[in-house]
């Protein structure tokens, strides 16, 4: 099903306010992260003061990797950008939503030497992650694990595969891939048994 | 490590800063919290941080700009960006003001202790290296200055001993030689540079050829040989002069810094023995001449008491005579005063330092000389004042003013039978102390001899110097804690200034 892109001057309006706000956003988290430590530090271990301020600590530090995620996003604009970054943001923002739907997701680190892509490539391999997770909600326990990698052994240069892995995987592979089908002329996402595969044309990666 | 270091901390979003300030400081660092840049410039004074934190956007100038202003004035002290900012460009420029860290907000603790903790170990190891530089600095200048005041020991050995100094090489040449050494085979040193030593001397009637032996001794395993023995150098007179040669073993580092090995001869020669023992004979007649006039006057004074006792009876005995007689025993008397004079000097001294008023010495040695006849022709001036009491011996300052009256009626010559010449002596204080200063408009010295002045037997006068006189002067004044000075003015003559401590009750 093709779709329609935001216009690029809408996408550079968005990133721009996202960056303002992470920025913004920063510096009470900094705030929240450094005195929910201290205050880790200072109350007895096993206490229930301890405990609340673990929880602190861990929700400032989740926070913490999603505005990271998305400064990432915001700084690189519609600029390629390397693939390693890419699958770490994916896996930033939704690694910790997975796992609440019992989903673990696993990032194979893009090898030595990968080519940058384009920002249509990770918005569409975003696109395909709350795709995926919305998939993953609704088929709770039915969904075992998801593995993101480089699959180079596909007929276009590049190719970022998806696997699933449980009773409801092929489904919801063909669903997912419903969902965003065509985002770009270059770029197809295809269900492939179990597989959800993101390929790349050369206009696409920016080696 | 993190103890008592001091941190300042450049952020605008006051939750952001008091938590990190919080941290820093429950951390043990010491931290002052600036809201902007230049609030920060405001604070920064050179030494007084030891690691600068600042956010990279705020208000006014950037932090980028702080970073540059720390960069230009105080290069060692190291700064970390703490920043929400994440771009690239950023990044990149912090790096290019050679930020020591770049860190994104929201940081953990551990983060920005782990950075800051690193930072403070930096300036503290760069601010040893620098103070181990300046110690090094300092060390190398000590250094320098010694060598500089050997090379000028060196220097006034090699200029002034009368023994002999050649430095020889490995191989038996010479790298070096005394002035003394150069007189006396008739030759500068320069000339004597890369001389094979066995062509200065005479081969020795045990050893042979003193080179073999120099070569011999420097390829000893250790520097501790050495050699001593009697040999002949050959003067430029054409004599083998008899000299008793040490030769010495010793290792300096070369220009490339590796060891080289010299030998220095040192050489107690028939020459430089002769002026020494011309010296002492010099002293030695001296002294002699002193024991016979003492004993000589003691002879007269034993024969004037008799004398005197006889004139007595025969001015009681015959009236008629007594002007005779009166005039006779006035001679005898002034004889008595002369034997006094020279009998004084020569009694064993006992120091008594005291009040000694400078005025009275030196009318006492003017009236001394002037009896001598030593002072005609010659127009004396005294500009003399009152009071000038010094801390000394009476006979130390008659020494002092006699030896330099006399230098300086020596130096008025004959004046062809008409007046000398004149001597002007002025008496007065000088701050704490008194001032004695004898100006001739005699014939002065040779600017190359007034270095030499002070030293015993350094005469002018020729063969009727004994060349004590200055350096008795100078060495009487020394125990006394004064200084002595002496000038040639332009407009001719020579001054002589001693200044001495005031007597204090």
């Amino acid at each position: 099903m093709p779709s329609t892109s935001p216009s690029s001057a809408r996408v550079a309006n968005l990133l721009r306010l996202m960056h303002a706000v992470t920025h913004d956003l920063s510096n009470p988290l900094q705030a929240l992260l450094l005195h929910a430590t201290m205050g880790l530090e200072d109350a007895e271990p096993g206490s229930e003061t301890a405990q609340r301020h673990e929880a602190d600590v861990e929700a400032t530090r989740r926070m913490r990797t999603l505005l990271r995620a998305l400064q990432g996003l915001a700084t690189a604009g519609e600029r390629p950008r390397s693939l390693a970054s890419a699958l770490q943001r994916f896996a930033d923002i939704f690694a910790e939503r997975y796992a609440r739907f019992g989903l673990p997701l696993e990032v194979v680190p893009a090898p030595e030497g990968a080519p940058e892509v384009s920002g249509i490539v990770e918005e569409s391999l975003l696109s395909i992650g709350l795709s995926l997770g919305v998939r993953a909600r609704r088929s709770v326990a039915g969904l075992r694990r998801a593995r993101l990698h480089l699959h180079a052994s596909g007929s276009a240069p590049m190719a970022l595969a998806i696997d699933l892995e449980g009773d409801a995987a092929v489904d919801a592979v063909a669903e997912v891939a419903a969902d965003v089908a065509l985002v770009d002329a270059s770029i197809t996402v295809t269900a492939e048994g179990h597989s959800l595969v993101l390929r790349v044309s050369a206009a696409g990666a920016s080696a | 490590v993190t103890s008592h270091a001091s941190v300042l901390l450049v952020e605008d979003d006051a939750v952001a800063a008091l938590a990190l300030r919080s941290a820093l400081v429950r951390a043990g660092y010491r931290v002052q919290v600036a809201s902007n840049v230049d609030e920060a410039l405001g604070l920064f004074v050179p030494a007084a941080f030891d690691v600068v934190v600042t956010d990279l956007v705020m208000p006014g100038r950037s932090g980028l700009e702080l970073l540059r202003h720390v960069d230009r004035s105080e290069p060692l002290l190291p700064v970390i960006i703490v920043t929400g900012d994440q771009s690239v460009q950023a990044a990149a420029e912090a790096v290019r003001g050679d930020a020591f860290d770049y860190l994104t907000k929201p940081v953990s603790g551990e983060e920005l202790l782990d950075a800051v903790g690193r930072a403070v170990e930096r300036r503290r190891e760069r601010r040893d290296a620098e103070e181990e530089a300046i110690r090094r600095d300092r060390e190398h200048r000590h250094l320098a200055a010694r060598h500089e005041r050997l090379a000028s020991i060196l220097s006034v050995l090699y200029d002034r001993v009368p023994e002999g100094i050649v430095v020889i090489d490995r191989d038996g040449r010479i790298l070096d030689a005394s002035a003394s050494f150069a007189r006396l085979v008739g030759a500068s040193p320069v000339t004597l540079f890369d001389r094979e030593v066995s062509t200065l001397f005479e081969p020795h009637p045990t050893e042979g050829d003193l080179q073999r032996l120099v070569v011999r001794l420097a390829a000893a395993t250790t520097t501790d040989e050495g050699w001593r023995g009697d040999v002949g150098v050959r003067a430029a007179d054409g004599r083998a002069v008899p000299a008793r040669v040490s030769l010495s073993v010793c290792e300096a580092p070369d220009a490339e810094g590796g060891p080289i090995r010299y030998v220095v001869a040192l050489l107690f020669h028939e020459v430089a023995h002769e002026e020494l023992s011309e010296h002492l004979q010099r002293a030695d007649r001296l002294a002699t001449i002193g024991l016979l006039a003492g004993s000589a006057a003691h002879e007269i004074k034993n024969e004037l008491g008799p004398l005197v006792g006889y004139l007595s009876m025969v001015q009681t005995s015959d009236p008629g005579l007594e002007s005779m007689v009166a005039a006779m025993r006035d001679s005898v008397r002034r004889v008595q005063e002369h034997v006094e004079e020279i009998l004084v000097p020569l009694r064993p001294r006992v120091r008594a330092r005291g009040a000694v008023d400078v005025r009275d010495v030196v009318d006492s040695v003017i009236a001394l000389l002037r009896r001598a006849g030593r002072l005609r022709r010659i127009r004396i001036e005294q500009d003399a004042a009152d009071g000038v009491v010094v801390l000394a011996d009476k006979d130390e300052v008659h020494q002092i003013a006699l030896n330099l009256l006399s230098n300086a009626i020596d130096a008025l010559g004959d004046g062809d039978g008409g007046a000398r010449g004149r001597i002007d002596v002025t008496v007065r204080r000088d701050s704490s102390h008194g001032l004695l200063e004898i100006r001739d408009d005699g014939v002065g010295i040779e600017p190359s001899m007034r270095a030499h002045v002070f030293e015993p037997f350094f005469t002018t006068k020729g063969p009727s110097g004994t060349g004590l006189g200055l350096a008795v002067v100078n060495d009487i004044v020394r125990t006394l804690r004064g200084r002595v000075s002496l000038d040639c003015p332009t407009e001719g003559g020579t001054v002589v200034t001693v200044v001495v401590p005031l007597y204090r009750c």
